[in-house]
């Protein structure tokens, strides 16, 4: 017996906790490299499911009614502004409060290269991402390193000073007044105003989103992703791994922070308007509520949250404020009760559903057994 | 292969490490022991690069790496476990194991499975296995890499004595296959006497008896130490 042996023999029985332990019925010794391809092919199920959700999603103008997809375009902005700050989380255990800065600044950015330059509409929605996500890699590398609590003040500090700085540029941000703004040119074969119809826009809005999902959900799998998820839980021990944590975590901040620029120049796209809210602190707090509602573990909660919201308001929209009421119960039961959000109770009723068909199966497999040995007999 | 030169850490007005000098030689299990706050763990702390000294010097085959940053020194050679289980609680065990692999270029990563026999938990996160399963896991990402110099800060923490034992009987077989070499703090003598091939006692932050074992074994200082006065 080598002394590798020796210690899993030492170890076995003694250790009670490894006895109760969970395993899976008939696991056998098996190798890193085959646990993990075995993790990709279940990711090849989801890559479908993605995939058929995306092109059911096109159709959407054929099945609803107009209004009903204007709400489902806001759904999708604020589902993509969702998504960053719940990647963001997910991925480096991060909590921003700023994100509404860089949505803001993408679209008071795109209007202002829009109304003072002659540059073509696709290069002045690139400057304006650009413009947003430059501001968050640089609010990543000064407040990355700040841990928990202080990170999350930090940059709802940030974005603060960055709403009251907007409301002082008046003539870029047109104060409290709002900001319309006339796009010009052709963006996708089409007028570019013309994506002010949610008929129009919504092969767009709609392909931004699931384009989004699908780069995240990639980053989230592939080796970077894995990393960042390591640091998430343990970053000194990643340190001790020889991996140096700083620039993987200032990537992320400026990769979700490119997310939330998507949403605010899609903002200004579908709409044409830009208000002083779109950088106040309860735009990045909306988006954060909507996130946790949908779940943050999966790269589809956060515009699940988002559909379900819209939902929402628009059912209560007759009661005044009270819907916030109803967000709030909302947010106190899924915390409590579903900490993972909706995609955490789909998940729980698929499984639900799956051992129950396995029951049923069971059943009539044992009954039709007993039927067969009675004629035999 | 590893030299303190008169290694000082303090916090504040207390030194926890105060002037420090110890060799390590490549090859070997060298046991650093001493009673509770001697600095032993603050020693491995400033050779894996987690605190920096107040003064003194750290040099690795020849190569002074006392302001080099801890993945540098990952790199070069010097891993380390914790005290308290250091693991990544959400991840899978293969998962965590394949990420470390990655970064250090492990190309077998299996043999370190094999040999820490960890191949039934590989689909497990950390909650889901064993005290002494985690403490494996532990000492896995630590010796992923080939590293040259491995620094244990109580591994058999936690652990019966008959694990502690198993334990000590693979870290020989360590140093002996893959010429790793250990530096082991630990409060287990049974282990430390049974694997080290030499000592080094601490207390309150100095050196207070290096040697061969048995020598430090009898050593009056060090009996004092551990059982009092009386007993020396």
């Amino acid at each position: 017996m080598t002394a590798a042996n020796d210690v899993s023999g030492a170890a076995g029985p003694q250790d009670s906790r490894s006895q109760h332990a969970p395993r899976s019925p008939g696991i056998l010794p098996d190798g890193v490299a085959a646990t993990m391809r075995r993790a990709r092919r279940a990711a090849r199920w989801q890559a479908l499911g993605w995939l058929a959700l995306a092109v059911a999603g096109l159709g959407a103008p054929w099945v609803i009614s107009l209004y009903q997809l204007h709400l489902a375009q806001q759904a999708v902005v604020l589902g993509l502004l969702a998504l960053s700050i719940g990647w963001l989380l997910r991925q480096t255990g991060q909590l921003s409060f700023g994100h509404a800065a860089f949505y803001g600044i993408a679209g008071y950015g795109t209007a202002y290269v829009a109304q003072h330059t002659a540059l073509p509409i696709g290069l002045t929605l690139v400057v304006g991402i650009g413009l947003g996500t430059l501001a968050a890699l640089v609010v990543g590398l000064l407040t990355i390193r700040a841990p928990g609590i202080a990170f999350a003040m930090l940059t709802l500090a940030i974005g603060m000073l960055v709403w009251v700085a907007g409301g002082q540029m008046h003539s870029v941000t047109r104060g409290a007044d709002g900001l319309n703004v006339q796009l010009e040119g052709t963006l996708l074969g089409k007028d570019v105003m013309l994506y002010g119809n949610p008929v129009e826009a919504w092969p767009v809005v709609w392909g931004v989103l699931m384009l989004t999902v699908a780069v995240l959900w990639f980053l989230s799998r592939c080796t970077w992703g894995r990393r960042l998820a390591s640091i998430r839980d343990n970053e000194e021990r990643m340190r001790f791994s020889g991996y140096a944590t700083y620039w993987p975590r200032v990537a992320a901040f400026a990769a979700s922070g490119l997310v939330a620029s998507i949403a605010g120049t899609l903002n200004l796209v579908t709409t044409s308007f830009m208000s002083l809210t779109a950088l106040y602190w309860s735009t990045s707090g909306l988006a954060l509520i909507v996130a946790v509602i949908g779940g943050v573990r999966s790269v589809l909660g956060p515009p699940l949250g988002a559909v379900l919201f819209v939902l929402l308001q628009n059912y209560l929209a007759g009661s005044g404020d009270h819907y916030q009421a109803v967000i709030g119960t909302v947010l106190i039961a899924v915390v409590l009760l579903a900490p993972g959000g909706c995609t955490e109770i789909l998940e729980r009723v698929g499984k639900a559903a799956a051992s129950l068909l396995r029951r049923e199966s069971r059943t009539s497999d044992s009954s039709s057994n007993r039927g067969g040995s009675r004629a035999a007999t | 292969m590893l030299q303190l030169e008169d290694l000082t850490f303090a916090y504040g007005s207390v030194k926890a490490v105060n002037n420090v000098s110890l060799e390590v030689t490549e090859g070997t299990i060298h046991g650093l022991i001493g009673p509770n706050g001697a600095g032993k763990s603050t020693c491995i702390d400033l050779v894996s690069g987690r605190q920096r000294p107040t003064s003194g010097s750290v040099r690795f085959r020849g190569r002074d790496v006392t302001r080099m940053t801890a993945p540098r020194r990952r790199h070069l050679g010097i891993a380390r476990s914790f005290q308290r289980i250091s693991v990544y609680p959400e991840l899978t065990v293969a998962d965590q194991l394949d990420v470390a692999a990655g970064l250090l270029k492990e190309p077998d990563v299996d043999a370190v499975v094999r040999a820490l026999d960890l191949e039934g938990c590989l689909r497990h996160t950390p909650a889901e296995i064993g005290y002494g399963e985690q403490r494996r896991v532990d000492i896995a990402l630590a010796l992923i890499g080939s590293p040259a110099l491995v620094l244990l800060d109580e591994p058999a923490a936690g652990l019966s004595r008959e694990e502690s034992i198993a334990l000590a009987d693979h870290l020989a077989e360590l140093v002996r296959d893959r010429g790793t070499t250990v530096v082991l703090v630990e409060h287990h003598l049974e282990v430390v006497y049974r694997v080290c091939d030499r000592l080094t006692v601490l207390e309150q932050g100095a050196v207070i008896a290096d040697g061969d074992p048995q020598d430090v074994r009898r050593d009056a200082r060090v009996m004092e130490a551990y059982l009092g006065r009386s007993a020396a």
